[in-house]
């Protein structure tokens, strides 16, 4: 069959086949990881941006392509999480960029805004690094440019094939994945996801799709004997909805989020707001989600609602991670840092830390769970310790959204870095000067991390067994040894020039017996003597041991 | 022209060589260990400099005294009595109220005896900061400077010594409660080295942390490198708590960076030792005016 336009409703589930296709296959994709650590998550990241975009599209009709995308591309842009989810919302805001005032595309249209899409992508990395997604996606733009048959079905093959050749090609141009014996993450994600277009262009269907929306139409799906005629409701209603802002109502520039977030602490709990030019996405639980949408019509008209009985297991994928609404914090300069640990979150507090920003084991945090932490802040200047490489693009593009305050993201990647960096400072500085502090304090730091590998892994120097403790700083694999504390010792021993360090921090996680730190004292008194050493507990997962080396 | 005595107090950390070759009292204040109270004495005569520290750093707590105002009335008025002036160069206010005591005590005084003359000068400094200005103070009275010429002299000069240092453990300071800096700059932090300051007001103030030991030696060096004047011709004064080996390091670290003349080491006295603790090393040396106001 040939297609030759695609409408707003038909491109809407393209893309939602994309983002099936890619679910499908998202663990395959967080198991190409350059390093054979059990944290992968491109796979994940990217569905997950998606979603964002999924969500704010449900239950809707759209007959304009432009329309559709342009709703799209804000939730993907929210949702964003990890550096391949970033940079495939950026490709997705200039893919709707491309698109704006099309109703409908022709395979003219979408090339172009595909190379919009690939233009955007490049810019949001400083130094677009080849060998990654950002290839994958320009090599097949340059497919296009040099043929772009009228037909759907012709084009996408064509995009496809020049896409997986250009994934294949990955470990060419970059060592780290030849090293590690993989192609790249994020191109891989990328090509699933226009497999799955181009199997809907196809008329296949594939199975995922039916769990990908939170709309209201899924509620056929679940179980709804734990609420009888008897129960009373214990939990309310876990009450969503995107609400776009009306000229006719309110001044849409000048309204505040607060007037909805304070209404809603008279009536609920678990609030997350989100403001978003003209479109607020809340979320709260209430036991009186009538008042709360009659409360908020003042304002705007709905785009979509989702009540569900908390009685009744959900599956609450618009939900951020979110307790009690709490009181904004005010001061000059405040410090949001991005760390997972009982131990590393009060201990990042009591040395500075205003707001954590947690991101689960397998999950980084997305641009709108910093975006919401930068909601509990009223300060001149908010700066971000992301604390690990894969979380400083999300926290960079939560950072341009920032209307309030002037949000400094320090390129702290790794929680070694963060420490040091907090460690440096005096928060009642100036932030000027807390940043100058900061960014001098991570120059020097060397991370060294502990996990368990999960494949093995042939290095020209190392050779990796799954199942065995491996030390890494952030760029390598250091150690490799079946015993823990020889891992440590390995690292530290290839640390490069520890001889020339003074201090070590030792963050170590929930898996570490006491005596086993007992071992990696006397290894730090006897081999690593003039070393100023001393344990924290970190209670983080993954990462057994965090070294933090300056 | 009358005589006039020289009073430092026991935060001045001058030993007995000293206070003898530069004809300078002292008045002691008082710290209590296990329940027992003990005159704190420059020349550790209740217990050695070692032990004192020792007693600290086995978590015994030591409280401090200010000097009570009947041992002032006692020997500023035996001087009186004699016909003498009094100059006492006491320790910083903002360390210790003892001179207020002091100018309360010197105000009855004075009233009684019309023709004595009893100053308090603020040194705003503590341990060697406090001692080089009664050394100051000496010499100038052995040139036959009048009291009052001393007096100015001190005042205009007192924030030109400069202390830099840092402590062994930050739990004492902060308990202590002798040292301005916010929550944050106090957490646990490993091997992290606060660089110390006495600042315009006399108070102690982290200007900036050190990563280790050697880093903050280093630290030190050049802030007073940075601070100082005609290093070249000076002695470098360093007290430290119970830490000869440091103190000798940051002697060797100070000399290699500004070629000073030489370096006087001694021990931290009891009270000043009581809220830095076993481990801190301060140095002192003469230079630009010290005009940084911490900030509480």
């Amino acid at each position: 069959m040939t297609i030759t336009h695609v409408d707003g409703e038909g491109l809407k589930e393209a893309i939602l086949a994309g983002l099936a296709n890619l679910k499908i296959n998202k663990d395959e994709v967080d198991s190409l990881n350059v390093f054979p650590v059990p944290d992968g998550d491109t796979g994940t990241n990217m569905m997950m941006t998606l979603e964002g975009g999924a969500s704010s599209v449900a239950g809707a009709f759209y007959e304009s392509a432009g329309e559709m995308m342009k709703t799209f591309s804000r939730g993907v842009l929210l949702g964003a999480r990890g550096n391949s989810g970033v940079i495939l919302s950026q490709f997705v805001k200039g893919f709707a960029m491309g698109v704006e005032e099309k109703k409908t595309l022709k395979t003219e249209d979408f090339r172009q805004a595909f190379g919009k899409g690939v233009e955007k992508a490049y810019e949001a990395v400083i130094k677009p690094t080849e060998g990654t997604i950002l290839t994958v996606m320009r090599e097949g733009f340059e497919a296009l440019l040099r043929n772009c048959p009228g037909d759907f079905n012709e084009t996408i093959s064509l995009l496809l094939k020049e896409m997986r050749t250009s994934l294949a090609h990955t470990p060419e141009l970059l060592a780290d994945l030849k090293e590690a014996g993989v192609i790249d993450s994020g191109g891989a994600g990328f090509v699933y996801i226009f497999e799955g277009i181009e199997k809907y262009m196809k008329g296949e269907t594939i199975d995922a799709t039916e769990n990908l929306l939170t709309n209201p139409k899924d509620s056929g799906q679940m179980d709804v004997s734990a609420f009888n005629a008897d129960s009373t409701l214990e939990f309310g209603y876990c009450t969503e909805f995107i609400l776009q802002l009306q000229n006719a109502k309110v001044n849409i520039s000048e309204f505040d989020v607060s007037t909805i977030v304070d209404y809603l602490e008279t009536i609920g709990n678990s609030i997350v707001a989100v403001k978003d030019d003209d479109l607020v996405k809340i979320h709260v639980h209430t036991f009186k989600p009538g008042d709360v949408l009659n409360f908020c019509q003042q304002f705007g008209e709905y785009i979509t609602t989702k009540i569900e009985n908390m009685s009744l297991q959900h599956n609450e994928t618009l939900i951020v991670k979110e307790t009690k609404p709490t009181k904004k914090i005010v001061k000059e300069t405040a410090i949001v840092a991005c760390v997972t640990g009982d131990g590393l979150e009060q201990y990042f507090k009591e040395i500075g830390v205003d707001v954590i920003v947690k991101g689960g084991q397998t999950e980084n945090p997305s641009t709108e769970d910093f975006v919401s932490a930068f909601g509990k802040i009223e300060a001149k200047t908010i700066i971000v310790l992301p604390c690990n490489s894969n979380i400083v693009m999300a926290a960079e593009q939560a950072a341009e959204l920032s209307q309030d305050a002037k949000v400094v993201v320090i390129k702290a990647k790794s929680v070694a870095e963060g420490y040091s960096a907090l460690s440096m400072i005096d928060s009642s500085q100036s932030a000027e000067r807390i940043i100058r502090d900061m960014e001098e304090a991570i120059k020097d730091t060397a991370t060294g991390m502990i996990t368990t590998a999960v494949r093995d892994v042939d290095y020209p120097d190392l050779s990796v067994k799954k199942g065995h403790y491996i030390g890494l700083n952030k760029e390598k694999v250091l150690s490799d040894d079946a015993d823990r504390v020889e891992a440590v010792r390995k690292m530290l021993k290839n640390t490069e020039g520890i001889k020339d360090k003074y201090v070590a921090a030792v963050f170590y996680g929930t898996s570490v017996p006491k005596d086993e730190l007992k071992k990696i004292e006397s290894i730090l008194q006897e081999e690593f003597d003039w070393l100023e050493y001393g344990f924290i507990y970190g209670g983080q997962e993954i990462y057994d041991y965090i070294f933090a080396i300056d | 022209m009358r005589d006039f005595v020289i009073f430092g107090d026991s935060t001045c950390d001058l030993n007995r060589e000293l206070r003898e070759k530069y004809e300078i009292e002292y008045v002691p204040m008082n710290f209590v260990l296990d329940g027992k109270e003990y005159p704190a004495s420059l020349d550790w005569e209740a217990m050695t400099a070692h032990e004192f520290y020792e007693a600290m750093r086995a978590g015994k707590r030591i409280t401090t005294t200010q000097v009570p105002a009947e041992l002032y009335s006692e020997r500023f008025g035996q001087c009186a009595k004699e016909g003498k002036d009094v100059l006492y160069v006491a320790c910083s206010s903002a360390l210790s109220g003892s001179i207020n005591t002091a100018r309360l005590v010197a105000k009855e005084l004075m009233k009684q005896n019309p023709e004595v003359k009893i100053i308090c000068v603020d040194a705003l400094n503590s341990s060697f900061g406090q001692g080089i200005q009664l050394m100051w103070a000496s010499e100038m009275r052995k040139e036959g400077k009048t009291i009052e010429e001393v007096e100015e002299f001190l005042l205009k000069n007192r924030n030109c010594v400069n202390q830099c240092g840092t402590v062994g453990k930050l739990d004492y300071l902060k308990r202590a409660g002798r040292v301005t800096a916010s929550s944050a700059f106090f957490g646990n932090l490993i091997g992290i080295k606060p660089i110390i300051i006495s600042d315009a007001k006399g108070q102690n103030f982290a200007i900036k942390k050190a990563k280790g030991f050697q880093n903050a030696l280093k630290d030190i060096a050049l802030h007073q490198k940075e601070m100082g004047i005609d290093l070249k011709d000076q002695i470098v004064y360093i007290s430290h708590a119970d830490d000869e080996t440091s103190a000798i390091a940051l002697g060797e670290q100070i000399r290699n960076e500004t070629g000073c003349k030489g370096v006087f080491l001694d021990y931290i006295g009891p009270i000043v030792g009581a809220s830095v603790g076993p481990g801190t090393i301060i140095s002192y040396a003469i230079g630009k005016e010290e005009t940084t106001i911490g900030e509480v």
